[in-house]
């Protein structure tokens, strides 16, 4: 009995000392740092990976929505309310945030990730068709379409669609003359698909959609060329404000 | 306890020893020439910065660091295979029929184990002291001397830490245990600086979570940081250094006690 009396008057006091000390030499350590001096990636890649996982999880997640709350355009907020309803780990968010877009935003090519997250998801009540996602798609021109096309066939992808289905899938690009050279992908694609399963008509009109493809400009061309343009008008615009003062 | 010590020590005559002391030493003087370790890191990682907040003139040296580490791996490898030796030739049975008790008997490993560490240091410095002179002409300031010593705190929390493990496995076990526990220590090491620099709230219930495994480990990052000679700081690094040991003696003590040896004999 002393003995386990005096063996718990040890640890006590130990612990205590280990506690107190351990907090002043963390807080010694912590003093040490200049926080202007460290970037944030250099304290996340010194946590341990698991945790480091969970906290640029919880620094992106904070991020976007700060940056949600701060939006000004609905542009802007739409793109970023996509861009958290991809990125959130929490699924009844996800959920929600889709399932906003979806119903609020069916005409806006910012909602594609939600359209997308529907998309053949037999799980979900709110489950996307083919031909309901081939209506949504082609409600847009055919830049903003080229992203969405690509979002649905990593889908496909991801849920392991056979290759006639993916195919079939990809039967309206043959309808639309591409405007933009990155279009050439999913019509080689289709050529592949059209030559492995034996539908030469598929693969003849999708290799002449390459070669018209090829004769147009890059989305990231049209994009930097619109602008530089919109720079210059802004240029424009200071530039006269400046001289009526 | 200082007879079982000696006993320990008698593991300085075996040849494995002198050669670790003969690898040790030519290395100390191979490293002796290298810049003081915050020259050595980017001045952006918080390493660097725990290392070298310009709070002391003298600073610890990239040698003394890398014999250390050294110092700490050959006398961790030397002493772990101590007492599952003592059990498995049943040198423990004889021992303990003595008027020693377990505590005693541990006791004078832990103090044995530490003076194989700190020879093994020690005179590791003293070829670096003595490197510099030569090369140099000039030897180093006493207080960066004695800055190194201050390493020689963290072999207390170490040597204890090897006893313990070595308490529950056999000889290669206690050896491989140790050094993943202290791979282990090292990467949560940061943890609660990384944590303490992040916004508030963000870490969540993984820093919370972080922490717990975190206090099951001792935090030798402390031994490098940058302080005041004779301050504050040093008194807590030995409080720290003291209460760790003992803790991890007792945890060895308890597994001493409730131990049945005859279950591990080889004989």
């Amino acid at each position: 009995m002393k003995r386990k009396t005096g063996l718990f008057l040890l640890i006590v006091p130990v612990f205590l000392l280990y506690f107190v000390s351990e907090a002043f030499l963390r807080c010694a350590a912590v003093a040490n740092i200049n926080p202007d001096k460290v970037k944030l990636d250099n304290i996340l890649n010194d946590l341990p990976e698991s945790i480091r996982d969970i906290v640029t999880y919880r620094i992106m997640h904070t991020d976007i929505t700060n940056a949600l709350a701060k939006a000004s355009t609905e542009e802007e907020k739409l793109s970023l309310m996509a861009q958290l309803g991809e990125y959130t780990r929490d699924l009844q968010e996800k959920e929600n945030i889709f399932r906003l877009l979806r119903s609020k935003y069916p005409n806006r090519p910012e909602s594609a990730p939600a359209f997308v997250y529907y998309f053949l998801r037999k799980e979900s009540p709110d489950q996307i068709s083919v031909p309901e996602f081939h209506k949504y798609l082609l409600k847009f021109p055919q830049l903003e379409r080229f992203n969405i096309w690509a979002m649905a066939l990593n889908r496909l992808t991801q849920l392991k669609i056979s290759e006639p289905e993916k195919m079939n899938f990809m039967l309206p690009l043959l309808d639309t003359k591409p405007e933009y050279r990155d279009y050439s992908i999913f019509y080689t694609e289709l050529v592949r698909l059209g030559t492995k399963y034996k539908q030469p008509k598929i693969a003849n009109r999708a290799d002449a959609l390459i070669d018209e493809s090829r004769l147009r400009d890059s989305i990231a061309e049209v994009l930097m060329e619109q602008e530089m343009q919109r720079q210059a008008r802004q240029t424009a615009r200071t530039g006269s404000a400046k001289k009526g003062k | 306890m200082f007879a079982i010590a000696l006993l320990t020590l008698k593991r300085m005559r075996e040849p494995a020893f002198f050669i670790f002391l003969g690898i040790g030493l030519v290395l100390a003087f191979i490293f002796s020439g290298l810049d003081p370790i915050a020259q050595q890191l980017s001045a952006e990682s918080i390493f660097a910065q725990v290392v070298d907040a310009n709070r002391s003139k003298s600073p610890l040296l990239s040698a003394a660091f890398v014999m250390f580490v050294i110092s700490a791996f050959f006398g961790g490898f030397l002493g772990a295979a101590e007492i599952p030796r003592d059990i498995s030739s049943d040198l423990i049975l004889i021992l303990l029929s003595k008027p020693i008790r377990k505590l005693s008997y541990m006791l004078g490993k832990y103090l044995g184990m530490l003076v194989i560490c700190l020879a093994l240091y020690c005179s590791s410095l003293v070829i670096i002291f003595l490197s510099h002179w030569i090369q140099t002409g000039e030897l180093y300031s006493m207080l960066l001397m004695l800055k190194q010593l201050y390493l020689v705190l963290a072999f207390l929390p170490f040597c204890g830490m090897i006893i313990m493990i070595s308490c529950f496995t056999g000889e290669l076990a206690a050896m491989v245990i140790s050094f993943i526990y202290l791979v282990f220590s090292l990467s949560f090491s940061f943890l609660p600086i990384a944590v303490a620099m992040l916004p508030k709230g963000v870490a969540g219930y993984a820093g919370a979570a972080g922490f717990i495994i975190y206090y099951l480990f001792p935090n030798f990052i402390f031994y490098f940081q940058d302080f005041k000679m004779f301050g504050l700081v040093f008194f807590m690094l030995l409080i720290y250094s003291l209460s760790l040991s003992i803790i991890f003696l007792l945890i060895a003590v308890g597994r001493l006690e409730t131990m049945d040896y005859s279950k591990n004999s080889d004989l």
